[in-house]
């Protein structure tokens, strides 16, 4: 299990546990971050932050600052190696 | 009942007596952000809507009558978009509040359209699912199913229908297909009354988790398929998000809207100012030659024609704003300013309040509600209003026109004219960068909010969308112009005649107004302003661009100065030092009534818009003494 903002452009994974205040995370939950939920990362802001993730087919950019604390189940066959 | 928050055309709610029948009256469209609500919600209602706020909220409510399908008598209620009703927005509660009756002034509504986006049925059901719990016919409408076709998408709304207990249709808002099934809908309403026994019922509120487990369950009992990603939207994104090219891609979008703002504005601006003289001196000759001509020409058609010239800047400038906004783009800028915004102590998501304060201030610091934290939201509701805004273009583009001569700069690829109007832009930018980094580090210490920012897929943008938006800002600015702006004309105009010595108007340095500007002449001179100009200055308090109907009321009843324009009149009467210095105080200046009336009921308190007053005007005052002390012995 890796933090979502240590993931690499390319890596896919599975959503295991988010560790942010009630509000935020219900917030997120909306946007589709839940347990469970496959999630790609995109691409990074030309500033290298935020990052665009996509998640439940939509793409939603977070902030390191917050994506730090949502944690991922990397997929199969990329521990480490970008695709 | 409060009737002031609901439009005169809409008849007041009927009183639901427990038991009794009553008639199909009142739709309420619901459903989560960027669905297309807005698009169905335009093209269900045609052109009449009305916009008002809802009481003691913030929170706009539409509402018009459902003529696009052919049903006048039916009220429709645009809700705001949420992704559900439990969440901890003003927006959420407002909804929940119209959908159970309990919102004052709102006639409860017989039935739910509700709207979800078909290219992300998934997630966007978990709205439905609380929805439902309201009791409330309901009818699901996945939208944009032109685009799920178009990707490879799949959707049975017959078995989603069966599974979910209400009818299912699949339209598009963009295309306008469809409409006929909601016709249909609510047309069966007509015949047997609706049972008006059902007592309004509180949404039974789940987790999100299990309206999500819910939402997966449905969706693959149904057979759903989402599309394919769009792969030009991605690919789009590869050159407009691009570590190199996006933020210079960035900055050129911004330098063309100004420049095509004015190379393509001025003249079309230019053309309609003769037009309007023209049209003026004509209907003036077939007046009698007494005071009543004077009145109307001098007094009131010279003052709102020289604010309804810019009526093609301010258009162009909305109709950008229009494409970024609707083509998606808007939401990448975001991103690419968020790590800049976060330097001086703002999200992203304030930028695009603050872009918005570009057009107009007011609507600006309604969009901060988006920012859930309350000192971030203070500090962008303080900074917005440095934001150039529209009203500041008249006096903008009325001084460059005549101070500023027409020349190109780095060969023919900017005018200097266009530059110089950046830079007032750039000024103002700086002033709300300074303010924020002072309130941030002062004041409004805050902790750093989550930026969760949502990048829609790329879409044309409809003419239909795009000209509405045009009918609305130019509507409202007219609004203005026929109202606020000509009662300060006349205003000014009887200030600049009386008093009436034996049967005669007093010259203009004699009037009241003369007195009253040569009163505060001394706290003016040192800017290089005369006392017309702090006459202007008094007037625009109301509104910035009041200014310029001022002027051309006073320059037009001053026998010196009548027979010219208002630009050679200027020339004729200020140094190029104090009309930059103008243009410097204006950038920075509170003249905004209705920018102080929206920050006081954003803020719930006189204290903060009577600091933003006098710490802008302070600011004002301040730069423009300083450049037109430096500017004049430079130039």
């Amino acid at each position: 299990m890796i933090a979502l903002n240590e993931a690499r452009v390319g890596q896919t994974g599975v959503v295991e546990r988010i560790n942010l205040a009630e509000d935020v995370s219900h917030h997120l939950a909306h946007l589709g971050f839940l347990p469970g939920a496959d999630v790609e990362v995109l691409r990074r802001a030309p500033a290298g932050d935020p990052t665009v993730y996509r998640i439940d087919g939509v793409e939603v950019a977070l902030r390191n600052e917050t994506s730090r604390f949502i944690e991922i189940a990397l997929s199969p066959g990329q521990d480490g190696h970008p695709r | 009942m409060s009737s002031c928050h609901v439009s005169p055309v809409l008849e007041p709610p009927v009183e639901q007596k427990p038991g009794a029948k009553r008639a199909l009256k009142t739709v309420a469209l619901i459903g989560p952000p960027n669905c297309g609500k807005t698009t169905l919600f335009n093209r269900l209602s045609g052109l009449r809507q009305k916009v008002a706020n809802y009481p003691g909220v913030t929170v706009e409510h539409h509402s018009g009558r459902m003529k696009g399908i052919g049903r006048g008598d039916l009220t429709l209620i645009d809700l705001p978009g949420i992704y559900s009703l439990a969440t901890y927005s003003e927006d959420a509660r407002v909804a929940v509040d119209v959908l159970t009756g309990r919102m004052p002034g709102v006639p409860a509504p017989d039935v739910v359209l509700l709207v979800l986006d078909s290219m992300h049925m998934n997630r966007q059901l978990m709205l439905a699912h609380t929805v439902f719990t309201l009791g409330l016919p309901t009818m699901v409408l996945l939208n944009m199913a032109d685009q799920l076709e178009l990707r490879e998408g799949r959707i049975d709304p017959l078995s989603l229908s069966q599974e979910l207990g209400h009818p299912v249709a699949l339209i598009s808002a963009k295309n306008g297909t469809g409409m006929e099934l909601i016709s249909s809908f609510l047309h069966q309403f007509g015949h047997e009354e609706i049972e008006g026994a059902q007592p309004l019922r509180l949404p039974v509120l789940q987790s999100a988790a299990a309206s999500r487990k819910w939402a997966r369950q449905v969706s693959a009992r149904t057979n759903y398929r989402a599309p394919e990603a769009s792969v030009w939207s991605r690919r789009l994104d590869t050159v407009l998000l691009h570590r190199l090219w996006g933020p210079l891609i960035f900055l050129a979008v911004v330098i063309a809207v100004f420049q095509v703002v004015f190379s393509i504005g001025q003249p079309l601006s230019d053309g309609m100012g003769k037009l309007l003289t023209d049209l003026g001196a004509k209907a003036a000759l077939l007046l009698p030659d007494n005071w009543l001509r004077a009145l109307l020409r001098d007094g009131l058609w010279n003052g709102v024609q020289s604010v309804l010239v810019f009526l093609p800047q301010i258009l162009l400038l909305f109709l950008f704003i229009g494409v970024l906004e609707d083509s998606g783009y808007l939401a990448r800028a975001a991103l690419i300013a968020d790590r800049a915004m976060r330097a001086i102590g703002l999200n992203g998501k304030a930028f695009i309040p603050l872009l918005s304060a570009y057009a107009c201030a007011v609507p600006a610091i309604m969009a901060t509600r988006t920012i859930e934290n309350k000192r971030e939201r203070l500090a962008t509701i303080l900074v917005a209003p440095f934001m150039t805004c529209s009203a500041r273009l008249p006096i903008y583009t009325l001084i460059i026109a005549a101070f500023i001569p027409d020349r190109h700069l780095v060969g023919s690829l900017i005018g200097l004219r266009a530059s110089v109007m950046l830079g007032l832009y750039a000024l103002g930018f700086l002033a709300a960068l300074v303010t924020a980094k002072m309130l941030n580090s002062s004041v409004l210490k805050a902790q750093p909010v989550p930026f969760v920012l949502e990048l829609p897929q790329y879409r044309w943008p409809t003419v239909r969308s795009l000209s509405l938006r045009l009918y609305d800002r130019g509507g409202l600015f007219l609004k203005k112009a026929g109202t606020i702006i000509l009662a300060c004309t006349f205003v000014v105009w009887v200030l600049s005649v009386l008093p009436v010595h034996g049967g005669h108007f007093s010259e203009l340095t004699s009037s009241i107004i003369g007195h009253l500007g040569h009163i505060m002449e001394p706290v003016i001179h040192p800017l290089g302003f005369n006392w017309k100009i702090g006459v202007g200055l008094l007037s625009s308090i109301v509104a910035r661009e009041v200014i310029v109907g001022t002027l051309g009321t006073l320059y037009g009843v001053d026998p010196e100065t009548h027979s010219v324009g208002l630009q050679a009149a200027l020339r004729h009467d200020m140094t190029l030092a104090g009309a930059i210095a103008l243009v410097v105080f204006f950038a920075f200046a509170m003249q905004c009534t209705s920018t102080l009336a929206v920050v006081r009921r954003e803020t719930n308190s006189w204290k903060l818009p009577a600091l933003q007053f006098l710490y802008m005007t302070g600011v004002a005052y301040v730069a423009a003494l300083l450049t037109f002390q430096v500017l004049s012995r430079m130039l």
